[in-house]
């Protein structure tokens, strides 16, 4: 008998030692118990004043992907655009005072001038055409002959929830009339990435 | 027969030790598959109000700041995929530098995570700091597709 207890102790003792306690163990809650003899005890409190740091303060849309579907080339030396538009949207804001939104092409370099907006070939990676594209603010295109700043250009300020601005990209498909002898040359699936970049402005 | 009965005894312990281990809840551990883990959950709620605000788009969360203590390994800061969205996000913490604090796995609509834990610590100070929403094809390919940043002010006190 004694030597079964001996055994079942140094199996309880060698689980205790490893951490492997009972799952099912109920756990204990700390503190003091208040008695007759014991009428006040230290309790600690715990409480978290929410300040907003750290939560979300607005809501913006903007377009998952441009998409100009299959270029044209067209038949003579001349303009031909093709025009995407999207909306840029503020759904919601709570203790900020505006919302600026900027864009650039990914990969854009701040400081540096003509960071354009462009497509690459994604069959082709190889190939050197890359057709720029331009973005419209409303009416307003966007300038990329100056500097980029370092959120990106410039696109629009929003000061209230339930805002919004349609603005679009033009791509001109005159772009491809240098290959129209040799479009194969070309050919393949474009696409590129456009980064918004939204910054609370505060008081 | 004792020593029988004893050895007995031992394999019935140790039998039931291990379905005592292979019983026991483990924590949650989403890998992020950065070396880091951290709880992305279903649920996420922007904590905002809508107001009913009909858009088209991609919902994409902004912060205005984050706060944490010199050391902290977790930063607060919710983060996550508006429910009504119709893509994924791979979502970045990181900082002006480029310094990343924190990468999630896919966040699809209607999840995030609040408290995320950190690539590293950061000493007293101010940082300019972005979340990056890569937004991404909620098919098999996870196509890339356009990309938002939310910029915010980091205090590390």
């Amino acid at each position: 008998m004694k030597k079964k207890l001996t055994v079942m102790l140094a199996a309880v003792l060698a689980l205790t030692a490893f951490g492997f306690a009972p799952a099912f163990a109920e756990e204990q809650a700390t503190g003091q118990e208040l008695t007759d003899q014991v009428r006040s005890g230290d309790t600690e409190v715990d409480a978290r004043i929410v300040d907003g740091a750290g939560e979300v303060a607005y809501i913006v849309t903007v377009p998952e992907k441009i998409d100009f579907g299959r270029l044209v080339c067209p038949e003579n030396d001349e303009d031909s655009f093709t025009i995407q538009k999207f909306n840029v949207n503020c759904v919601q804001m709570q203790g900020v005072s505006g919302v600026k939104v900027s864009v650039n092409n990914d990969g854009a370099t701040a400081g540096e001038k003509n960071q354009d907006f462009y497509l690459s070939n994604q069959t082709n990676a190889a190939s050197t055409f890359k057709p720029s594209y331009e973005v419209y603010v409303g009416t307003t295109k966007i300038d990329t002959s100056v500097a980029m700043p370092a959120n990106g250009y410039d696109y629009l300020v929003f000061t209230k929830e339930g805002q919004s601005i349609t603005g679009g990209v033009r791509l001109n498909q005159r772009l491809l009339f240098p290959y129209k002898d040799d479009i194969a040359s070309i050919a393949g699936e474009y696409s590129g990435t456009m980064v918004f970049t939204t910054a609370a402005i505060l008081d | 027969m004792k020593n029988k009965k004893t050895l007995v005894l031992v394999l019935v312990i140790a039998a039931l030790c291990a379905v005592v281990v292979l019983i026991k809840p483990g924590a949650p551990n989403d890998d992020t598959g950065n070396g880091v883990s951290g709880t992305i959950s279903e649920g996420w709620d922007p904590g905002i109000d809508q107001g009913g605000v009909e858009a088209t788009g991609i919902q994409i969360p902004g912060y205005k700041d984050a706060k944490m203590k010199e050391g902290d390994t977790t930063l607060h800061l919710s983060i996550g995929n508006p429910k009504d969205n119709k893509a994924g996000f791979y979502a970045t913490v990181q900082l002006e530098d480029g310094t990343v604090l924190y990468a999630s796995s896919l966040l699809e609509p209607g999840y995030g995570i609040k408290d995320l834990p950190l690539k590293q610590t950061l000493q007293k100070g101010t940082y300019d700091a972005f979340v990056t929403f890569q937004i991404v094809s909620l098919d098999e390919a996870h196509a890339p597709m356009n990309t938002a940043r939310s910029a915010f002010k980091l205090y590390v006190e």
